[in-house]
């Protein structure tokens, strides 16, 4: 290679030069996008009762008078 | 009349040479010069006896023939056609000279129709040229290592290259050649080397969807992932939004029904024994639940009867059994979640390459000075564009009702006679007549419609209210799983979200008999787009060349398709396309070495009938013993035929230009294959490193440059594993059970009401108390844990409206094989 083109072109080389990342636009820096679904609920809190009540027979004794 | 062999005829413009009609002197000839220069018109200098007539008089002709009688064979041989360029400016002498130019009237035209066959790969890349120029057939020859040409005989315009005649060569021996007049120079410094630095731009655009696939989500607290569900078109950040989405119930909890069970019984027997039982109340209230839930008792409470046969003994006959109790069902949610991308990315990539050219010696190496650098080497740095220019999509032609249209079609629909276009802003089938404010499609049977859309059927206008997949026919009062009304009738059919958007400037198809405005896009009948430069009234055919009176351009070449093609691609440069750009930009670079390794010029004369066939579409070789080895052959670049009277024999003066170069050849190289062996299977089929490929006049090759582009490593379409970073679910049923046992404080409040009984209150009260505050209390606290342990989806995504990027290749090429014309270190003698 002639010395003026080693100035010139000082980076091309025999074989395949990989490509690199070049100098006018440089990416800025995007973050990633962050998809957050659901979080706070309270759930389905609902609410029962049962309640059973029975008599049986008894004979009750008439109070006395008393005088 | 003079002996003078050369004849001159005014004639009309046009008429072709007829040897029979035009061997006439209608001027007497004195003396002619007939030059022609590489890339200039031929003209004719001539010398006539003042006619005292005003040439250009009107009604006069101004065009001529000027022709030659052999004597020979060739009989009479036309030299030169062409006009009066002007009045003659030596009106009073005896003696006036006439110049006549051979430019052709259609000289444009021509260059015009000729410009289409020379838009080719490499020589011709559209890229690099600015919008203004593109079809401006002067920069057509950017690429080539020529020069426009016009014949001095038949006015035809064409393109000659300068090193290779291209019709033919003349050899003058030495004898033929006038001794005295041979001179050989060194014109200026060969150029040894063209560096080339290119940058190509354009946006990187993508547009789809990824399906993140249904999910069954279980958890206590479903009701926070229902209603905090991506909603179908919102907008998520960096290029993503939502295409599809649904959260669903499965199991309906969030509609339980609670139901009360009574049951009543009392003895109905006429006498009654002791301690027989006489009635039963019983009552139950409790949600019903289809899917798995957690149940507990908050509050319970139960006293026995008691009897005593003794009559005076204690009798309570009244046994009572009570509790309350909190239910806490587990939901299970069905989700589905689509979401598009619309990608775009700005995008660069610089290629730099240094053409050197192989040449013989000719001055000696200066020394490696930046200031000889500037004589022996050249920069080109261009710059193009390879994105797309006009409309972005699909072109749908003309608007049609009942037509399926998707994202970014694009269409025109004709209104009162006027053309107007627009563009799709989201999928639908349309509506029967267009409405540039509509915001439904019709209605489709097993098609997704998201919450917040519009869906045409039988002339009205829907909203949707719940997104769900359609089912096979429409119903109004259609409900979904939960009993949710899916559509709701819209009174106001363009409340919504429009279908439409207009594209200004884009007219469609090209037409005829059109009005068309500057800054109008059209397409003509090729599938090209053009944009108008110059408002007109179309003619009956497309013209891409059409100009006005004044001969400025009509039209616009646009870069549609794109040069980039698929605008979703990374990379360009390594394309087959993209190549082609290479190839152009080396063919720039060879252009200029080729054109300055003429570095000597070799000027001689030779007997007139030698030459009147010269042109300079011819090489021209000389035969002289001082030359070095003897011999030049180079490039007519310039010549004259001239006759200086009777007395004199005419002559021609040729100019040559002669290449200095090696003359060594180089080779195609089919590179290493990466998957099989050479010869396993034709070339194409893999891909070879280190591939050189001849390109042009075969006398430079490069390398392909690897495909490798510097970005964030997304290749559209994109696919979920590729958009997605992470993606979690975070919900722990387990957790949420322990969550709520641990706020179970029901033995705490048993203790509080048996506190409030040993303070005298009656049991009844301190049950009514324990119900009323303690009950909702426990309820409240349950919400609490559930709140306090969430249930979530976490999706990260990566941006696709992002960058720039910028990637440069540094491209190997081979020197330049230029033409040995002249061997400058071959010996000489007198």
């Amino acid at each position: 290679m002639p010395s003026f083109e080693e100035i010139v072109r000082p980076f091309q080389t025999p074989d395949i030069t990989p490509p690199k990342q070049g100098t006018d636009d440089v990416p800025s820096v995007v973050p990633n996008v962050i998809v957050i679904a659901g979080g706070t609920g309270s759930g389905k809190v609902m609410q029962g009762n049962y309640q059973a009540t029975s008599t049986v027979y008894v004979i009750k004794r008439p109070k006395e008078k008393t005088s | 009349m003079s002996t003078f062999p050369f004849y001159f005829s005014w004639v009309a413009p046009g008429t072709p040479f007829n040897p029979a009609i035009h061997n006439v002197q209608d001027e007497e000839i004195l003396s002619f010069k007939i030059e022609h220069s590489e890339g200039e018109i031929p003209s004719l200098t001539i010398e006539i006896r003042n006619p005292r007539i005003g040439l250009l008089a009107p009604g006069r002709l101004v065009w001529a023939w000027f022709s030659w009688d052999s004597q020979a064979s060739d009989g009479i041989v036309a030299l030169f056609f062409g006009r009066l360029v002007s009045v003659p400016t030596d009106l009073l002498g005896e003696a006036v000279t006439l110049r006549f130019s051979a430019q052709p009237l259609n000289f444009l035209v021509q260059k015009q129709s000729l410009a289409p066959s020379l838009q080719v790969r490499p020589y011709w890349d559209p890229v690099f040229i600015d919008i203004a120029h593109r079809l401006d057939p002067d920069s057509v020859l950017e690429g080539y290592s020529a020069f426009w040409h016009v014949d001095r005989v038949f006015n035809l315009v064409s393109i000659s290259d300068v090193l290779v005649g291209e019709d033919g060569l003349i050899s003058i021996t030495s004898s033929e050649g006038f001794y005295d007049s041979v001179n050989l120079s060194v014109d200026k410094p060969p150029l040894r080397s063209v560096y080339v630095k290119a940058t190509v731009k354009w946006t990187q655009q993508a547009v789809g969807t990824v399906d993140m696939l249904p999910q069954h989500i279980q958890s206590y607290s479903g009701d926070g992932l229902i209603s905090g569900w991506p909603k179908p078109l919102a907008s998520l950040g960096a290029g993503w939004t939502v295409a599809y989405s649904s959260a669903y119930d499965v199991y309906n909890v969030a509609k339980t029904q609670t139901i009360t069970i009574t049951t009543s019984w009392k003895n109905q027997e006429k006498s009654h024994n002791y301690g027989d039982p006489m009635s039963f109340n019983q009552s139950w209230t409790r949600p019903i639940f289809r899917c798995p839930y957690l149940r507990q008792v908050v509050t319970s409470y139960s006293k026995i009867a008691i009897i005593d046969q003794d009559p005076d003994g204690f009798n309570d006959p009244t046994a009572t059994t009570s509790y309350t109790d909190v239910w806490v069902p587990l939901w299970t949610v069905s989700t589905t979640l689509v979401l598009r991308y619309e990608a775009m990315r700005q995008r660069t990539e610089d290629v730099r390459f240094t053409l050197a050219a192989d040449l013989q010696p000719v001055f000696t190496d200066p020394g490696g000075q930046a200031a000889n650098f500037a004589q022996d080497s050249e920069l080109i740095d261009v710059q193009g564009s390879v994105g797309l220019e006009g409309p972005y999509g699909t072109d749908r032609g003309t608007w049609a009702p009942d037509t399926q249209y998707y994202l970014y079609d694009y269409f025109i629909v004709t209104v009162a006679g006027i053309q107007h276009a627009y563009y799709v802003l989201r999928d639908h089938v349309s509506e029967p007549a267009f409405n540039e404010q509509s915001t439904a499609g019709v209605w489709q049977p097993f098609t997704y419609y998201g919450q917040g859309e519009n869906v045409y059927v039988g002339g009205e206008v829907f909203a949707v209210l719940v997104s769900h997949q359609s089912k096979a026919g429409f119903n109004a009062a259609a409900l979904d799983g939960n009993g949710n009304l899916i559509y709701q009738f819209r009174p106001n059919p363009f409340s919504g979200q429009r279908l439409y958007s207009p594209i200004p400037n884009y007219r469609g198809a090209w037409l005829p008999s059109t009005v068309y405005v500057g800054n109008d896009i059209v397409i003509a009948p090729g599938g090209t787009y053009y944009k108008v430069i110059i408002g007109h009234t179309s003619g009956s055919t497309f013209d891409p060349y059409g100009t006005d009176p004044t001969g400025q351009l009509l039209f616009a070449l646009l870069l549609n398709p794109a040069p980039i093609g698929d605008l979703s691609r990374r990379s360009y440069l390594p394309t087959d396309r993209g190549l082609w750009s290479l190839e152009y930009l080396i063919m720039r670079a060879r252009a200029a070495l080729v054109s300055r390794s003429r570095a000597v010029k070799v000027t001689f004369e030779c007997p007139f009938h030698l030459a009147v066939y010269l042109s300079c579409r011819k090489n021209a070789q000389l035969f002289d013993s001082r030359l070095p080895g003897g011999q030049a052959t180079g490039k007519v670049t310039s010549y004259k035929l001239i006759g200086v009277g009777v007395d004199s024999a005419p002559y021609a003066s040729i100019t040559i230009s002669c290449a200095v170069g090696n003359g060594n050849a180089v080779h195609e190289f089919d590179g290493n294959p990466t998957y099989a062996a050479p010869g396993y299977a034709v070339i194409g089929y893999q891909y070879y490193t280190d591939r050189e490929t001849l390109i042009g006049a075969g006398d430079v090759n490069y390398s392909y440059p690897a495909d490798s582009p510097i970005d964030d490593g997304l290749v559209f379409p994109l696919d979920k594993t590729q958009s997605v970073i992470s993606e979690t679910i975070t919900t722990n049923p387990i957790s949420q059970e322990q969550a709520i046992i641990t706020a179970y404080t029901g033995s705490q409040q048993q203790q509080l009401f048996l506190a409030q009984i040993e303070a005298g209150i009656s049991e009844a009260q301190a049950q009514i108390n324990l119900i009323q505050s303690q009950h909702i209390s426990q309820a409240q606290l349950y919400e609490q844990a559930l709140a306090a342990n969430p249930s979530w989806y976490e999706l990260v995504l990566n941006p696709v409206v992002n960058g720039p990027f910028s990637t440069e290749y540094d491209i190997t090429v081979s020197e330049l094989m230029v033409p040995q014309q002249i061997n400058l270190a071959a010996p000489s003698s007198p």
